[in-house]
């Protein structure tokens, strides 16, 4: 039989002397307390070295403290790097104080709630069995799916701190969509190169991953179609967007080009005057906000070129958008520059029309900014070029590779992050962390300051070497696992697998007495988060929280026995 | 009396909160000084601005964070508390620091600026009349009002107001008052309060007065279209020059063009909430002084141009949102830890 302690927590006092007494009256009624203490502050560290004593002297093996919030316990407790020299989960919490007595005014009303909840305390300890704590050794290795800006960046960082680092890229070299547009990046492709902490796979494909947190092993498919495997203790998700160009209809026109080949064209020219095809360009219009409303790298890079245009190759520039996108560290001013050299800038509301006059493109559109009704003719704009914005989307793979690494896709396909607010640059998966623009596709700065939070997340996880881990979580009975699939679906962490668990389910058939093994659910304790769906969802009832079994819960409901 | 600790830093908001938190889980020892009495800031005073669903505007981040905080022996907090000069440099720092009247110093090898930012005093745009009218009250204050009170309520006479205007870039992007930046985040935020005020009271009625609306992040566009959708929310692009006071009716008078109309209209309104930028938080100035930083052309703390043990962390940089200033943190934490193992 278990041997309760009974700790009365007196707030200092506040709980009335003679309800103090009540309550040890009440508790000695149950055969399984063997003694009961108070004390006036369990929040110190005098008392926290008493309690200590008793458990030694009296010999009990669970505590149920009468007292206050849990949380106030469980917080000074580990402020004060006490422990009581019992498993955290033989102990237990009434909470007599918000519960009971501040809810009446009248004691005996107070002490039969509080009777109620202690009951169900000590039940529930009754009913507990120690949770022993593990640990997972980690390896400072770490796999980087994507080799572009964000991947050599998280490279670089983590092989600094320490750690050895596999990038798989898709391409022939890395750099990405960023190559084009900054130049130090190279020199960055250089130092990851070189860097003996680094290993770079290109024209790489992540075919297949097993195992959890600490103990992934990728299979990865290289350009001769041989495959490797590599461990890695995390993961990160770096793998981009995709851009898509409208070349339907109109936006075929050579005329009409996209703000990346403008970067290129721009790029070429020599002499204070932008060619094509011999022949000077002189009006230049931006058509913004057609596509990638919400996100503003169009914007800031139609203002930026909008300025070289106009103030060193003579150009005339017109921006259309539906919002001027300024909300980045120094583009207001860069957007007034914009506007004191003289580059025009229009608002629409309904889509700017585009026709094609004389070999130049007119674009036609309906000017919101002026007051008067009347005022508010067309204005049409005879164009040499016209640069539309490429919309962005998730790159082609982001649903297999969502599968391959069973993490999760938001609403508009780019990989999401498990929780926006707590957990924002992880995954739904411990230990695989997404970053940048396969998230969602933001300015370079911004992104690269969430690259860096990956690799402090990174660093944190791996310093310690090992991740402790307590199996307060989920438990499958293999023997009454039906291996329905129900749950390795359900999970929202991708902590359950089907594994053979050796001689834990054999299964001997009844025609023929033979004996075989089978697979079945498997959660993986480091991954698991302890929520509890898949124990409700299982029809078998195989599985079981470890913290808070069926008795347990039966128990605080005083259905027990 | 003199405390060592591996690293200072200064402001306990949440960019402070994080680079502590971040530090202790890898072994770092920091005092996080704090000039007010409690700990979190500017961010501690917002409301959560959740409608049907979340709308993750991060106040409730900030809340968690707080509570804990206490669970890190390595973090010790120092409220009440200003720094007053510092000695040495290169990672070996002595800051004199200040509590009420005693004065000791702390030794530290690396120091974090997190001191934030502060909303912008709506009383330099006198033609709002924020400080004569009662009813015209920041963005800040109707957070507070519903955090802290749980209620909708004109100040002047404590009745619910059925019609509210919200003025964006209130002291950002704005040329008159020098401020030549966009604070970031206040459109997202000023939604999001309309969100959350005609959930809670469906029969307010919001005008929403904009030059641009700036996007913020991955769900914005669902968020927008779905204040787009809301028939009583109206969001016009046109900022008003001036506010009148109708003293008989106690409403404000207002004047902007009507897209619908397509003519200047002037309409009255029970409430005007203004969009507050952001600008550095007082006493940063001298700070920047103190340890020899200096100001962007926006007049926000500019990064250290060498790593000698001085960082800076969250919107004391340029405008963040919550969300941003927490990633922020964590990159500075990134860098101090790599700062200190190089030391080592």
């Amino acid at each position: 039989m278990p041997r309760i302690g009974i700790l009365i927590d007196t707030l200092q006092g506040s709980v009335p002397a003679s309800f103090q007494e009540k309550l040890s009256a009440y508790v000695k009624e149950f055969p399984e307390v063997i003694v009961c203490f108070k004390e006036d502050d369990l929040n110190s560290s005098d008392a926290i070295s008493r309690i200590n004593r008793y458990v030694e002297s009296e010999g009990f093996d669970r505590v149920v403290i009468l007292g206050g919030s849990p949380k106030d316990y469980e917080i000074s407790f580990q402020k004060l790097k006490l422990s009581l020299p019992l498993n955290p989960y033989l102990f237990s919490v009434a909470n007599i104080r918000e519960q009971a007595l501040w809810i009446s005014s009248d004691e005996e009303m107070a002490l039969e709630r509080a009777k109620i909840i202690i009951s169900k305390a000590i039940h529930t300890v009754n009913s507990t069995k120690p949770i022993p704590t593990q640990s997972l050794t980690l390896n400072p290795e770490v796999l980087i799916l994507g080799g572009g800006l964000i991947g050599i960046s998280i490279a670089l960082d983590l092989a600094h701190a320490g750690i050895r680092v596999f990038i798989i890229e898709k391409e022939d070299r890395l750099g990405g969509k960023a190559q084009k547009v900054f130049k130090w990046l190279e020199e960055k492709i250089d130092e990851v190169e070189k860097n003996p902490k680094i290993t770079v796979l290109t024209q790489a494909r992540l075919k297949r991953v097993v195992g959890h947190l600490g103990r992934f092993e990728a299979t990865i498919e290289c350009p001769d179609r041989k495959e490797i495997t590599l461990a890695a203790s995390a993961m990160v998700v770096s793998t981009g967007y995709a851009s898509y160009r409208e070349r339907k209809g109109i936006y075929a026109h050579k005329r009409v080009v996209a703000i990346e080949e403008m970067e290129k064209i721009m790029a070429e020219a020599s002499g204070p005057s932008l060619l094509k095809e011999g022949k000077k360009i002189e009006m230049v219009t931006y058509l913004l906000d057609e596509v990638n409303e919400d996100i503003k790298i169009d914007s800031i890079s139609a203002i930026r070129q909008s300025l070289i245009l106009q103030d060193l190759l003579g150009c005339q520039v017109a921006v259309l958008c539906k919002d001027i996108k300024v909300s980045s560290n120094g583009m207001e001013r860069l957007y007034r520059r914009a506007r004191e050299k003289g580059v025009l800038f229009f608002k629409y509301d309904d889509p700017p029309r585009l026709s094609i006059v004389d070999g130049q493109i007119e674009v036609d559109l309906k000017d919101t900014s002026p007051i008067q009704k009347k005022e508010r003719w067309p204005v049409s704009i005879l164009s040499d070029l016209v640069v539309i914005g490429e919309s962005f989307g998730p790159i082609p793979e982001a649903e297999e590779l969502s599968k391959v690494l069973k993490i999760h896709l938001g609403p508009r396909g780019y990989f999401m992050e498990d929780n926006p607010q707590l957990l924002r640059v992880r995954s739904n998966r411990k230990g695989i962390f997404i970053a940048g623009a396969c998230r969602f596709p933001q300015e370079a700065s911004e992104a690269l300051i969430e690259a860096r939070a990956v690799s402090q997340e990174i660093i944190t996880l791996l310093s310690k070497g090992t991740y402790p881990y307590d199996l307060a979580v989920a438990e499958v009975d293999p023997k009454k696992c039906a291996l329905c699939y129900t749950c390795p679906r359900l999970c929202p962490h991708s902590a359950i697998t089907i594994e053979k668990y050796g001689d834990r389910n054999v299964y001997t058939t009844p025609m023929t007495n033979k004996e075989m093994k089978w697979g079945a659910a498997k959660v993986d304790p480091a991954s698991c988060y302890g929520c509890g769906i898949c124990v409700a969802e299982c029809p078998a009832k195989a599985i079981t929280l470890q913290h808070l079994t069926s008795e347990q819960i039966y128990a605080q409901m005083n259905l027990g026995e | 009396m003199t405390l060592t600790k591996d690293v200072l830093i200064i402001g306990g908001g949440i960019s402070g909160i994080t680079v502590a938190m971040e530090l202790a889980q890898l072994g770092i020892h920091s005092a996080i000084v704090e000039k007010e009495t409690s700990l979190g800031g500017l961010s501690a005073s917002f409301c959560c601005k959740a409608s049907e669903s979340c709308n993750k505007c991060f106040a409730c981040v900030v809340d968690k964070r707080i509570s804990e905080l206490s669970r890190y022996p390595e973090i010790s907090v120092l409220t009440q508390t200003e720094v007053i000069g510092v000695k040495g440099e290169d990672g070996r720092y002595s800051v004199t620091l200040k509590k009420r009247k005693e004065r000791f110093d702390l030794r530290a090898s690396a120091i974090v600026i997190a001191t934030g930012i502060d909303p912008f005093n709506a009383s330099q745009k006198v033609e709002y009349g924020y400080g004569r009218y009662k009813n015209v009250i920041t963005a800040k204050e109707l957070d507070e009002m519903l955090r802290f009170k749980g209620l909708l309520s004109r100040p002047s006479d404590g009745r619910p107001p059925k019609t509210i205007a919200f003025f964006q870039c209130v002291g950002s992007r704005d040329e008159s008052i020098g401020n030549l930046y966009c604070s970031q985040v206040c459109c997202a935020y000023a939604l999001r309060l309309i969100k959350t005020i005609r959930h809670q009271y469906p029969e307010v009625e919001a005008t929403f007065l904009y030059m641009d609306i700036q996007p913020a992040g991955t769900s914005f566009q669902e968020f927008l279209s779905s204040c787009r959708e809301d028939k009583k929310i109206h969001l016009i692009r046109s900022l008003p020059s001036k506010v009148y006071h109708s003293p008989l009716s106690d409403k404000l008078r207002v004047r902007f063009i009507d897209p619908e109309k397509e003519e200047v209209v002037e309409a009255s309104f029970d409430l005007i909430v203004l969009s507050v930028g952001m600008v550095l938080s007082k006493g940063t100035q001298s700070l920047t002084e103190t340890f020899g930083l200096s100001l962007t052309e926006d007049g926000f703390i500019a990064p250290p141009s060498s790593h000698k043990g001085l960082f800076i962390a969250g919107a004391c940089s340029g405008p963040k949102d919550i969300d941003r200033s927490i990633l922020h943190s964590k990159s500075t934490a990134f860098v101090v830890h790599q700062f200190l193992r190089g030391r080592a």
